[in-house]
């Protein structure tokens, strides 16, 4: 028992420090910016919150911080982006979805996405429905449920008490498969890099990765695309509206 | 001398064949032009007649006709040939008719026609007309067969005038501009007529005209003018809006009107009754061309000093209807505005009122219509429906619209400002402001940025990706296997005390028999009996492992049976195991046998028992 109390308190003076150490740099950098904009001075307020950004730091708030940074200093392309990687962490944030449609409304193009398949809206929605924090918990309760659940039927005699945990346990397994799932997949859906903003004021898409190509279309600053392939310096995207071309790389920030 | 006689005879030949030849060409040929009236009206007809006499008619040949240029040719030429002989002497004349119509008023020559004949060529003489203005006084000339011309009436076109006439009149002659003049036009006459033929509308120029009423049939009615009574009709009734300021007039109406006329007798010519025909008495139908009187007004323009700026130009008395079909709607569902003017006056040049529209509706072309009642006076109504598409969410307020026409009952500018409407717009399904074009600067702006800084951390970590995690995650792990292990531990250790007592328990009984034994060779009966029962008992329970706290006879007998010992061992070990509880707390007086007996058959049990389990 002694030992069990011992390990505890090394563990947790241990996570205390980890945060501590972690935070320290980051939480200045955005206390600075927000200082900054407060003072309307939204070059420098975005400087200090890509300084944390830069230092390898991330967060809903940090992006979306960002995001009304360069919404303020005209920056539509930067903003959107920003406000597109915010909404990525945290996809049920109420004033995240707000600024990131009032950016939008601000974009010179208006490309009209085709409405998705209900299924696979729904499929999104679900997977979308916490946050990979979110997931993690809940598979971690899960996983502590299985594991109490397994103890019992193990050690007790009482057959009731058996019934009973092991029809929990089983439950508890499917749904921790589940959670599980869904964790991997919100993992995958963060990770997807596949999605980009124009942040240049003009793009011209090119219909092959080659400058002397005949031009497709122009697009400008703020407007979302699927990046589906490179070549060299040369990205091949995909408009909402189904429209494909060639753009330069520098043209393009991902998501 | 001969030459002189030569010269001579030549002379007389030429000259006898001169007088020959001019005497035949005076007398046996001619070419002769003639009208018939060299004054003619302006819409009449006449005709032109070229004569050519000779004796071989037929030796004439190509005929041209003069340049009628002054005059319309309406037919011909129309050829006919005479021949007379008179005492032996034969005469033929070859004429060429063409009936003419004048162009215009004046003087006018028409030239000579020509004709060749045996080589030469023949000149008409040239005719000189006058062309007058209406039907000419025709001059009293020809014979009878001239007299049956119909243009050649003796009822003057002045008298007709007198007779016949047509009358427009205004109802004012200064009006303001865009205000309402009626014009009637009215056929007075004491003829009779035959139907009318319209040959000219009036124009109306500076002016937006609309008839009062169409008339379809024409009603006489009695009315006299300067003493003289006339059946008059109403032709047309026409409104005019003028839309220019000054001196403006109005062209006007020209009416064809067949008239009947009784021919006039000729009481100079007494004659004349006796060589008229019995028909000539019956009404001759002359074409008499009745035109109006110009209308002349004079329009002023309307007071400039206090008009609105809401004011397009309506003048007249109007009311204004504004509605909206809906006041909540959801995003990008249209709204329909409805303008309604209507009234009198002149609602056709009335521009409808224009209205602001809040921020973040489209407004798009509005659909107009017109309706014109007819009557005395001209009015109606004009409407305009807009749609309106609401693209973001909101309270929106659409202001009044205004509306200002000139009243001409009250003299002065009048404004009519409609209510103005409050739309309450719900988000609706879909994107807002998905509509192309430019985007409206908005009321609505972004979000204040967040305070929290808790959610930052670095880059690409999750939670799971850290050594804590995991270590969180294995810490339950490792104390349910503790868990597991233990209870195998425990549950092992308890299993095995059970096999030792199973595998000590013959030698307990062994033991216990072998006092027993003692006390049976000492006659011990009280102490043999306790030792009997322990061992029989004791080495029950070390065998089923049963423990001593909860072991009674019936509890070994039935885990006995569960094992499948046979059961007339159960039955014995019953017996001697009671026989020997019982002797045991009564005990007999010193009776040898049993004893040996009790403690031979507990021998044989044990030994059963263990043989049936083994």
């Amino acid at each position: 028992m002694n030992v069990m109390k011992k390990i505890l308190l090394i563990l947790f003076v241990c996570s205390l420090y980890s945060v501590k150490l972690s935070a320290f740099n980051a939480d200045s950098s955005f206390a600075k910016g927000n200082e900054f904009y407060q003072k309307k001075d939204y070059a420098k307020a975005a400087a200090s919150y890509k300084s944390a950004l830069d230092a390898g730091y991330a967060g809903a708030s940090l992006y979306y911080n960002l995001g009304n940074a360069y919404f303020r200093d005209g920056k539509i392309g930067y903003a959107i982006l920003f406000y597109e990687k915010a909404a990525k962490l945290s996809p049920n944030d109420k004033d995240i979805e707000h600024n990131l449609k009032i950016a939008n409304l601000r974009t010179i193009d208006k490309v009209a996405p085709m409405p998705p398949f209900i299924l696979f809206r729904l499929w999104d929605k679900t997977i979308l429905l916490f946050s990979v924090a979110g997931w993690t918990t809940l598979s971690f309760a899960l996983y502590l449920i299985i594991l109490i659940s397994a103890g019992v039927y193990f050690t007790s005699h009482v057959s009731s008490y058996q019934r009973v945990s092991f029809l929990t346990g089983i439950i508890t397994l499917l749904l921790f498969a589940g959670s599980v799932f869904f964790l991997w997949q919100r993992v995958e859906y963060q990770q997807n890099r596949s999605k980009g903003i124009i942040v240049v004021q003009t793009s011209v898409a090119k219909l092959a990765p080659d400058v002397q190509s005949k031009d497709s279309f122009v697009i400008h600053e703020g407007i979302k695309v699927v990046i589906e392939d490179k070549v060299n310096d040369w990205l091949r995207i995909r408009l909402q509206d189904g429209k494909i071309g060639w753009i330069a790389v520098n043209n393009l920030a991902v998501i | 001398m001969k030459v002189f006689s030569n010269l001579v005879l030549r002379k007389i030949y030429t000259t006898l064949f001169l007088i020959l030849f001019v005497s035949c060409c005076s007398f046996a040929q001619s070419f002769t032009a003639s009208s018939s009236g060299s004054k003619v009206g302006l819409s009449e007809q006449f005709q032109v007649t070229f004569t050519f006499s000779g004796e071989e008619i037929n030796g004439m040949k190509s005929f041209k006709a003069p340049n009628f240029k002054d005059f319309m040719p309406l037919s011909g030429p129309n050829q006919s040939t005479n021949m007379t002989i008179i005492n032996g002497a034969v005469s033929a004349s070859r004429s060429f008719t063409y009936i003419l119509q004048p162009r215009q008023l004046g003087k006018f020559t028409i030239g000579s026609a020509t004709v060749d004949y045996k080589g030469k060529t023949f000149q008409s003489n040239p005719i000189h007309i006058e062309v007058v203005k209406g039907g000419a006084q025709q001059s009293q000339q020809g014979g009878g067969a001239k007299g049956k011309n119909p243009k050649s009436d003796n009822v003057s076109q002045k008298e007709i005038g007198e007779n016949l006439f047509i009358r427009a009149s205004a109802d004012r002659q200064q009006v303001l501009k865009g205000e309402q003049i009626n014009v009637t036009y009215k056929l007075y006459t004491r003829l009779n007529i035959a139907s009318l033929q319209v040959s000219k509308l009036p124009s109306y120029p500076g002016f937006w005209a609309e008839e009062n009423e169409i008339i379809q049939n024409i009603n006489f009615t009695n009315e006299t003018v300067n003493g003289k009574q006339y059946k008059v009709a109403t032709l047309k009734k026409v409104a005019l809006f003028p839309t220019e300021t000054g001196q403006l007039s109005v062209t006007p109406f020209e009416l064809k009107i067949p008239v009947y006329v009784q021919k006039k007798s000729r009481s100079n010519n007494p004659f004349d009754d006796f060589f008229n025909d019995p028909f000539s008495n019956r009404p001759e139908v002359v074409d008499y061309t009745a035109i109006s009187n110009t209308i002349k007004v004079n329009v002023q323009g309307l007071p400039q000093s206090n008009a609105s700026s809401s004011f397009t130009g309506a003048v007249g008395d109007f009311s204004m209807k504004v509605e909206v079909d809906k006041k909540s709607v959801k995003t990008n569902e249209p709204i329909k505005l409805k303008i309604k003017i209507s009234g009198t006056g002149n609602i056709k040049l009335i521009t409808l009122p224009e209205f602001d529209i809040p921020a973040g509706f489209e407004k798009y072309d509005p659909k107009t219509s017109d309706d014109l009642t007819h009557g005395a006076k001209i009015g109606g109504s004009k409407t305009a429906e807009y749609l309106l598409i609401p693209r973001f969410a909101g309270k929106k307020e659409i202001p009044p619209v205004k509306f200002t026409f000139y009243n001409t009952a009250k003299r002065q500018y009048q404004t009519i400002t409609s209510e103005g409407f409050t739309i309450d717009v719900a988000q609706g399904e879909g994107g807002s402001g998905s509509s192309g074009g430019e985007v409206q600067m908005l009321n609505d702006d972004i979000q204040y940025i967040k305070t929290n800084a808790g959610d930052i951390k670095e880059n690409g970590s999750f939670a799971f990706e850290s050594f804590w995690f995991w270590l969180l995650c294995i810490i339950p792990l490792a104390g349910f296997i503790w868990l597991l292990i233990f209870r195998k531990r425990e549950d092992k250790l308890s299993s095995n005390m059970q096999l030792l007592r199973y595998q000590k328990a013959q030698k307990m009984a062994k033991k216990r028999l072998k006092t027993a034994g003692k006390y049976l060779a000492s006659k011990n009966e009280e102490k043999f009996y306790a030792e009997l029962s322990n061992a029989l008992f004791g080495y029950l329970e070390n065998k089923l492992g049963i423990a001593k706290a909860e072991f009674t006879l019936e509890n070994a007998l039935e885990e006995l049976k569960n094992r499948n010992v046979p059961d007339e061992l159960v039955e014995a070990l019953m017996t001697t195991a009671r026989k020997c509880e019982f002797i045991r707390f009564a005990p007999s007086n010193g009776d040898e046998n049993p004893m040996q007996s009790m403690y031979d058959e507990s021998v044989r049990i044990i030994i059963d028992i263990e043989k049936s389990l083994a």
